[in-house]
């Protein structure tokens, strides 16, 4: 069984008449870096709380580290921003950091400069919390969460208020986190930050979670795999390839033929065209963006 | 978790000495203080001033039906002193005039030497200086404890960082022990430092012009000290919990200390009502500042009915101990009833 360092059953929050989290059954294995995906309002700030022990579960149950509720030393493993990073105004950065530090009971200076470097807040670290423009709070968030060097990593949206230079580079950021084993749970609306930057993902929506799974898989076309290929006599290939059993189907676009088979034939079908000379000059899984997939199961309309 | 909670504390306070705000309480009430000592040090250098505050605090007041006419007998301590009882009391039947006269002695005896020369040294001569600045603090303190507490609980929601401290692994009992328990530290690190400005300027009383007040430290017992530090400390355990209380319930600093002050200066203008009538005065020996005031030994703002000092409806010292003991531990028994029990929500932008 793969190890999971989250894992939730049924959970459940409502506020009154509102579901916000519907019977929430999510797996989060070790060392991936794993998205909850969603428009606002989808239930994923309030997932997390639950998982950090800020908000109690109306029902369902969730393990951390294995081990059932958030206790103080499983929360000690982990780093967390939740919503906007919030910090004590009249503290600077540095101050903040050296708090949070001292209140789980370590003191290393060092740590901090080398994180304020990180996330490039080093020139402003003895400047007042309040001072910070939406940017630099929430680089000092996520130095914030990188505090003890946890295992687990809770990012709500990182990149929330960051011109577009600090999205970016928060998204490069993101992966290195990721290294060394670490877990990364990260939530945004953003569906082309976790396209980017996760291996897995959850789709949540009003609450319900609609799918669940690796990236690469979630956005290969929902009809079945298809292939995307470019011969040197497409005409010919069409007849070659639709005479295969396992190809469903091909079709021509834009000078390109798409053949519904699944990836792992793409050595076959090279093999195939080469048997009738036609030789293959660009071949690639076909994907769908996440965000069409996400519309697509969320059966919400494109935005203009 | 002993460890963890005084850990919490000892940042807590590395926090709190960043804001501006416990300074600058600190430095109004060390201010209040300063003045009424050195307005008793002037009173006693000045014969009139004597005077005038004696006869602007204190009064004898009964009205009397003489001949179907509602008569009213007043005194103050400066009248008595310069013109002898009342002339209306001439009007009276003899037997009831006997009975009025012991009674306003009794009373000149009892209210007429509060500035007497020696009471007005001792109150800024060493020890007694400290010991009554440091019994006077539970007059004054609560309203600035209730600010400063109720600010230190409730800018934690304002500011939205209850999230971070929670999810950093401080646990939630131990978080706001160490906030309790850091209050209380404050208001013990308050009486101290009243106590050693108090001391001061006892000691600079006794040098400087206009005469010297004869040796520094001649009034009262250095125990009095002690124990009128201890039980100031006491009395301020209820106002702590009554405000983190109510800026937890609130979720706010500002709701948590308005609602405390409004209580403060609600049973304030209250308890001398209720002590009207037999049920209020029942009421009233239940009520925080009054048992405050008992348990220091203070007496609360007393009105004269018919020469009945209000501050003699009190309730006894043991009654006083336990009512405080009951509100510190039913109001922070809620405290943590809730904070355990409540989501933690982000900022709410105080």
């Amino acid at each position: 069984m793969e190890d999971l360092v989250i894992r939730t059953e049924g959970l459940t929050k409502r506020y009154g008449d509102i579901l916000a989290v519907d019977n929430l059954s999510l797996e989060v294995p070790r060392g991936r870096i794993f998205g909850l995906l969603g428009p606002n309002g989808s239930g994923k700030t309030t997932t997390m709380g639950m998982l950090l022990g800020l908000v109690k579960p109306t029902s369902g149950s969730f393990e951390l580290f294995g081990s059932e509720r958030p206790h103080v030393e499983s929360l000690r493993r982990l780093g967390a921003i939740v919503e906007t990073p919030a910090f004590y105004p009249y503290l600077s950065g540095r101050e903040n950091l050296a708090y949070f530090q001292g209140i789980a009971g370590r003191s290393n200076a060092a740590e901090l400069d080398e994180l304020l470097a990180k996330v490039g807040l080093a020139d402003r670290a003895d400047s007042r919390f309040r001072t910070y423009s939406l940017g630099m709070k929430q680089r000092l968030g996520l130095a914030y969460s990188l505090l003890g060097d946890p295992e687990l990593l809770f990012l709500d949206e990182p990149t929330n208020g960051m011109d577009p230079a600090g999205m970016a580079e928060v998204r490069d950021l993101i992966p290195s986190l990721g290294s060394g084993g670490r877990t990364v749970l990260l939530s945004s609306h953003l569906l082309h930050e976790v396209e980017q930057v996760c291996d897995s993902v959850a789709i949540l929506s009003k609450g319900r979670l609609i799918t669940q799974g690796d990236v690469a898989d979630l956005v290969r076309s929902p009809d079945g795999e298809r292939i995307r290929l470019r011969t040197t006599d497409n005409a010919k290939a069409v007849d070659v390839l639709t005479a295969l059993d396992w190809v469903s189907g091909v079709e021509s676009e834009d000078g390109s033929l798409l053949v519904s088979a699944a990836a792992d034939r793409s050595p076959e079908i090279g093999a195939a065209l080469g048997r009738s000379e036609i030789y293959v000059t660009e071949m690639s899984a076909e994907k769908t963006s996440l965000e069409r997939y996400f519309l697509e199961v969320t059966e919400e309309e494109p935005r203009d | 978790m002993i460890t963890e909670i005084l850990r919490l504390t000892l940042w807590e306070w590395r926090k709190l000495r960043r804001r501006w705000m416990p300074w600058i309480l600190l430095a109004i009430i060390l201010v209040l203080m300063q003045a009424a000592q050195w307005f008793t040090y002037a009173v006693y250098h000045n014969e009139s001033l004597q005077e005038f505050t004696a006869a602007g605090t204190q009064s004898f007041s009964v009205t009397e039906e003489v001949d179907g006419e509602l008569v009213r007998i007043e005194a103050t301590c400066t009248s008595l002193a310069s013109e002898g009882p009342p002339p209306q009391i001439e009007e009276l039947a003899e037997e009831r005039r006997a009975q009025i006269l012991g009674e306003l002695a009794e009373w000149q005896a009892a209210s007429c030497t509060t500035n007497a020369p020696d009471d007005l040294r001792a109150a800024f001569t060493m020890p007694q200086s400290i010991a009554g600045a440091v019994t006077g603090l539970v007059g004054l303190a609560p309203i600035f404890l209730v600010i400063l507490a109720a600010s230190h609980m409730g800018t934690e929601y304002g500011w939205g960082t209850l999230r971070p401290v929670l999810t950093r692994g401080a646990g939630r009992w131990q978080f706001l022990a160490s906030k309790l328990l850091l209050l209380l530290l404050a208001s013990i690190a308050a009486v101290l430092v009243v106590a050693l400005a108090t001391g001061v300027a006892s000691l600079l009383a006794a040098v400087v012009p206009p005469e010297e007040t004869g040796t520094l430290t001649d009034s009262g017992n250095w125990s009095e000290v002690f124990i009128g530090s201890g039980k100031a400390i006491y009395a301020f355990a209820p106002y702590i919990a009554l405000s983190v209380c109510l800026a937890v319930l609130t979720q706010s600093a500002a709701a948590g200390t308005a609602i405390a002050l409004g209580y403060y200066v609600v049973e304030l203008i209250a308890t001398p009502v209720l002590n009207l009538t037999s049920w209020g005065q029942r009421v009233a020996d239940f009520l925080l500042g009054n048992n405050a005031n008992v348990w220091i030994e203070t007496a609360a703002v007393s009105v004269e009915v018919n020469g009945v000092s209000s501050a003699a409806n009190q309730p006894d010292t043991l009654q006083a101990f336990l009512v405080l003991l009951a509100y510190t531990a039913v109001l922070g028994a809620v405290a943590f009833l809730v904070f355990l029990r409540r989501d933690i929500a982000g900022a709410k932008g105080e």
